[in-house]
């Protein structure tokens, strides 16, 4: 039973007074982690919207140490802490319970120029979690395209919209043989929670990725935050799972279109909400375009399925 | 190839940022192929790049990485198109490894810097701290060619030039600029480049020439790995010969009021503005300041800067960089032996204006 967002606890390691947008999907998330992480953990993160808007020097929104990395190293600078935290527990020198070592990672810094780092960490089994905040675009420096960036997507870098589909991230990190790879929203809390306090109690490697509607990129008003983040998830754009040592199991409302209890909405209100696709959608060819963008999500819905029924 | 497709038509006055002149130059100058990577503050010559570069019918693409945006440009160049990635701060750190690919094969790469402050990751605002790193970054000896831009009008002139010296010399080339160039408005004239007279230097291919190797025509060697360390030795010396007699035809400077000054000021990009009009209030005080400015950081403008300390007789030079140095290091090793005290105005990170150059003369005398 997932947890009520009613039930979550009180405590907050986001504080108020940072420098993100209204309506901020990651910040909203990472609210949601630290009440599942706790204060006992030590933060990563690479250039990315949480480190412009976490707050101006030397203050800080975050009530974690922190650390701010090179936009390359968010798996190997989390692999020296977490190498350096078990060595001191070996000899000694640090008492009681491990701080948790996370890194909080835009899609950029995940999918494309972190992605080489990140799958040695997962390769060696690290002690970490991996989060990725995926905004599908490089938001900070101006939303241009990143490997997350959907089919038809407009971006600054593709202002046609992008001619290929994004890549599974979480299901490349699950074929790394890691203990632990799930994906959430910010619609959906208390499942986030769980999944947190899930990985929490996993040593090892794990990867969390989340879906965080960005208003500015997707270009939708800023209150639809959420409601962005659960057309997704209803219209299987993006598909809640989570996979303990390699079998996937879908969480809901993902799990009841996986198993077609429920047809997955079209997808078409969701493309025609947000300024990113529909400004590329009045031309002679947007019925192709949408049926594109369609395409791709029946191709994952159906390939996820195929592929969780792999439990060997 | 796109050289003599129109892209400004008439000369014409334009009010634009730094980023949107290297653009429009670049179309100019017949660039084809743009590849770069997010980092902040060149971001708009993609985004103005690839607004623009399909209605010329040239190409971009978007890689994971800047190491990656670099070696993109070294293929392309070597396929004969004429290509080019512009970055900053961090994303300069990663190019060096292809920067230093491209001095060994000799490639016609061409990069603009738009510098930001460091270290690492630092600020996306303003520096002149990647100095060092674009004039001898990466393993070699540094056999480059870097221009530092003042003005707008430079941004757009010397993208141009930039692509005809590396396809000229096959050295690869370099724009200098900051982040306050680049994201700055200011006005310039455009132009296209026939209508000023340039003549765009042709491109062609390097690799997968016609004939065969044996028969009709000698093999293309690129080489950039040896197995021997005299190998190498006889590549960098004649690299080297070559990049020291090419070396007068490229060096650029400019120089101001230098003739009677008593005290040189030496600067360069940006800064150089600040320099210019801290003379002009000097010799209005009555104090004979003069202004020296290495357009070329690579190949140093050395006999000329010698020339003006010795012509002037001035006993005092201060250098004035937004750096902890870094021009301060280059120009030393220039005019070692030189007797003149050199003093320094060093703000690493932070803009220069004229009046911090003025109290600091003032404080010399």
């Amino acid at each position: 039973m997932t947890t009520s967002i009613k039930k979550l606890p009180d405590t907050e390691q986001v504080l108020s007074g940072n420098g993100a947008c209204g309506g901020c999907p990651a910040t909203m998330a990472l609210r949601i982690v630290g009440k599942a992480l706790g204060s006992n953990a030590i933060m990563l993160l690479t250039p990315s919207c949480s480190v412009a808007s976490m707050g101006m020097t030397p203050k800080l929104a975050y009530n974690w140490p922190c650390i701010n990395i090179t936009f390359a190293t968010a798996g190997s600078s989390a692999s020296g802490i977490t190498h350096a935290l078990e060595i001191m527990k070996e000899k000694g020198r640090l008492q009681g319970e491990l701080p948790t070592v996370f890194s909080w990672v835009g899609d950029g810094g995940t999918y494309d120029i972190g992605f080489q780092a990140l799958s040695a960490a997962a390769e060696r089994n690290d002690n970490m979690i991996f989060f990725c905040y995926n905004n599908e675009a490089y938001s900070n420096t101006g939303v241009q395209r990143s490997g997350a960036t959907p089919r038809g997507s407009f971006t600054t870098t593709t202002p046609t919209g992008k001619r290929q589909p994004k890549k599974n991230m979480a299901l490349l990190m699950l074929e790394h043989n890691i203990p632990y790879v799930a994906t959430a929203t910010v619609a959906y809390p208390g499942d986030l929670y769980d999944k947190v306090v899930k990985a929490k109690n996993i040593p090892g490697m794990k990867y969390i990725e989340i879906l965080a509607p960005c208003y500015l990129g997707w270009q939708f008003d800023m209150p639809e935050t959420v409601q962005m983040s659960r057309m997704a998830v209803r219209n299987g754009a993006w598909l809640l799972w989570e996979a303990e040592n390699g079998k996937i199991d879908f969480n809901n409302p993902s799990s009841q279109i996986i198993s077609g209890k429920k047809k997955a909405e079209p997808v078409n209100e969701y493309v025609m909400k947000q300024g990113r696709f529909n400004r590329l959608l009045k031309g002679s060819d947007a019925e192709q375009r949408i049926a594109e963008i369609q395409g791709d999500i029946d191709h994952q819905i159906a390939f996820m399925r195929e592929r969780a029924k792999i439990t060997i | 190839m796109q050289a003599n497709v129109k892209v400004v038509g008439d000369t014409k006055k334009s009010f634009l940022t730094g980023n949107e002149a290297v653009t429009w130059a670049a179309l100019a100058a017949g660039a084809e192929m743009m590849f770069g990577y997010p980092i902040t503050p060149q971001n708009e010559v993609m985004h103005y790049w690839t607004r623009l570069a399909p209605k010329y019918g040239r190409g971009f693409l978007q890689t994971e990485d800047e190491i990656s945006a670099g070696f993109t440009v070294c293929g392309a160049v070597q396929a004969g198109t004429k290509a080019f990635t512009a970055t900053a701060g961090p994303g300069n750190v990663l190019m060096q490894e292809p920067f230093g690919m491209a001095e060994a094969m000799r490639l016609p790469l061409f990069a603009v810097i738009q510098q930001r402050g460091g270290p690492s990751s630092g600020t996306v605002i303003y520096s002149q701290q990647e100095v060092a790193l674009t004039t001898y970054g990466g393993n070699g000896e540094g056999h480059r060619i870097v221009y530092s831009t003042a003005t707008h009008q430079e941004i757009y002139d010397y993208t141009i030039k930039g692509f005809n010296t590396a396809w000229k010399y096959r050295f690869p080339t370099f724009l200098l600029g900051d982040g306050y160039q680049a994201k700055m408005r200011e006005p310039l004239e455009m132009y296209d480049p026939e209508e000023r007279g340039i003549e765009i230097v042709p491109t062609y291919p390097l690799l997968g020439l016609e004939g065969h190797i044996g028969e009709n025509r000698e093999p293309q060697h690129l080489c950039n790995i040896y197995s021997l360390e005299e190998e190498l030795y006889d590549v960098v010396l004649r690299f080297a010969e070559e990049y020291e007699k090419i070396s007068p035809e490229l060096i650029e400077y400019k120089e101001n009021q230098c003739d009677d000054a008593d005290i040189i000021i030496l600067s360069h990009g940006v800064v150089s503005r600040a320099a210019d009009d801290a003379v002009k209030a000097l010799r209005a005080q009555g104090i004979k300041a003069g202004s020296f400015r290495p357009i070329t950081l690579r190949p140093f403008p050395q006999a000329q800067l010698r020339e003006a300390i010795a012509k002037s007789g001035a006993k005092k030079m201060l250098i004035a960089e937004s750096a902890y140095g870094q021009l301060d290091r280059l120009t030393k090793q220039e005019i070692y032996g030189e007797t003149i005290k050199i003093e320094n105005l060093f703000k690493p990170g932070v803009g220069i204006i004229d009046y911090d150059i003025i109290n600091k003369i003032k404080s010399m005398l």
